[in-house]
């Protein structure tokens, strides 16, 4: 059948393609005043609750409450975490964070989507969340915008407290290697 | 404390108050910071040119946490936001106005919850619509 999308080489291997539906070991991550204060400064919250813990308290929280899409701070460790996206990052595990197993393959990563479900949104500082990441889909096509391949994953990070499910994080990323020219 | 809106006074179709922010590579350094991504495209140019962009992008999260602000500000302090779903199909750089919009979908009660549906985007300057998305928020009844 004609086609109009050039041929290239797959990186996508069996052995990857066999990671579906893997789980990464748990992750700790801490809910913590500091990180709620740094997360509603950077989106730009002005509301007090977010930084106040007596303001907090009067209106009903246990402590400050993290704001939407505010999941606590991956527990760094420097000898196991990803230097530069900082969740645990085990060479020898398949899946460890919602960029791998994409970030071995492509050099360049984008964002694609980002689904934030809450099951129980009452998360506030003081909170130690455990995140646990499953690769839901793997694939790869060819890129007119990129010139070259691109590899497109999906992963869905289910983060629990006392073992109860709070969130589902649910990230596409896109993973692809520049090509001279483009 | 902001003001609150009540399930009953929502329709479908109803505009959110929009919200434009300009955000600097200093915010884009604040945001690497409180969510731990340090991924040098988003602050480091000449790494970024060397991908193939003409620029440091905007984080494809941050521009979920504006939507979330634009839906939580307006749902208001006893609402509770369920859902935020965004796809980032445009890249925003740092230095221009990006303003998030929404717009009331549906409304309906559910398991003794009152949820309303939102459709939410992203605008660049040129009005392009660089991350749509949707959302879900349960709303109090008027008392």
């Amino acid at each position: 059948m004609a086609t109009d999308t050039p041929a290239f080489e797959p990186s996508l291997t069996d052995e990857i393609l066999t990671l579906v539906g893997v789980e990464s070991a748990p992750c700790t991550h801490e809910v913590t005043r500091p990180g709620i204060r740094a997360f509603a400064r950077a989106a730009g919250y002005r509301d007090r609750v977010y930084y106040h813990a007596d303001e907090a308290k009067r209106r009903g929280y246990r402590d400050l409450p993290a704001p939407p899409g505010h999941l606590g701070f991956p527990a760094y460790d420097p000898e196991q975490s990803d230097y530069l996206l900082s969740w645990p990052l085990d060479p020898n595990a398949p899946v460890n964070h919602p960029f791998s197993p994409v970030q071995s393959i492509h050099t360049e990563l984008l964002a694609g989507s980002l689904d934030l479900e809450y099951i129980d949104p009452d998360i506030c500082a003081g909170d130690v969340l455990i995140s646990r990441t499953k690769l839901e889909d793997i694939r790869e096509r060819y890129s007119k915008a990129l010139n070259g391949p691109m590899v497109i994953q999906t992963t869905a990070t289910t983060f629990k407290r006392d073992d109860a499910p709070v969130a589902v994080y649910r990230f596409t990323l896109i993973g692809y290697t520049p090509v001279e020219g483009t | 404390m902001p003001d609150q809106i009540y399930f009953e006074d929502v329709g479908e179709g109803d505009l959110l108050p929009e919200i434009t922010e300009r955000p600097t590579t200093t915010q884009l350094v604040h945001w690497a910071a409180a969510v731990g991504d340090f991924y040098p495209v988003h602050y480091d140019k000449d790494f970024a040119v060397g991908t193939g962009v003409p620029a440091v992008l905007v984080h494809g999260p941050f521009k979920h946490a504006l939507l979330s602000r634009l839906v939580s500000s307006w749902a208001g302090p006893q609402a509770t936001v369920k859902r935020i779903a965004c796809s980032f199909r445009g890249q925003d750089y740092p230095n221009q106005d990006l303003t998030v919009k929404g717009r009331v979908t549906g409304t309906r009660s559910e398991n003794g919850e009152n949820l309303v549906e939102l459709e939410i985007w992203s605008e660049n300057e040129s009005g392009e619509k660089t991350t749509p998305g949707s959302a879900l928020v349960a709303l109090p009844s008027r008392p």
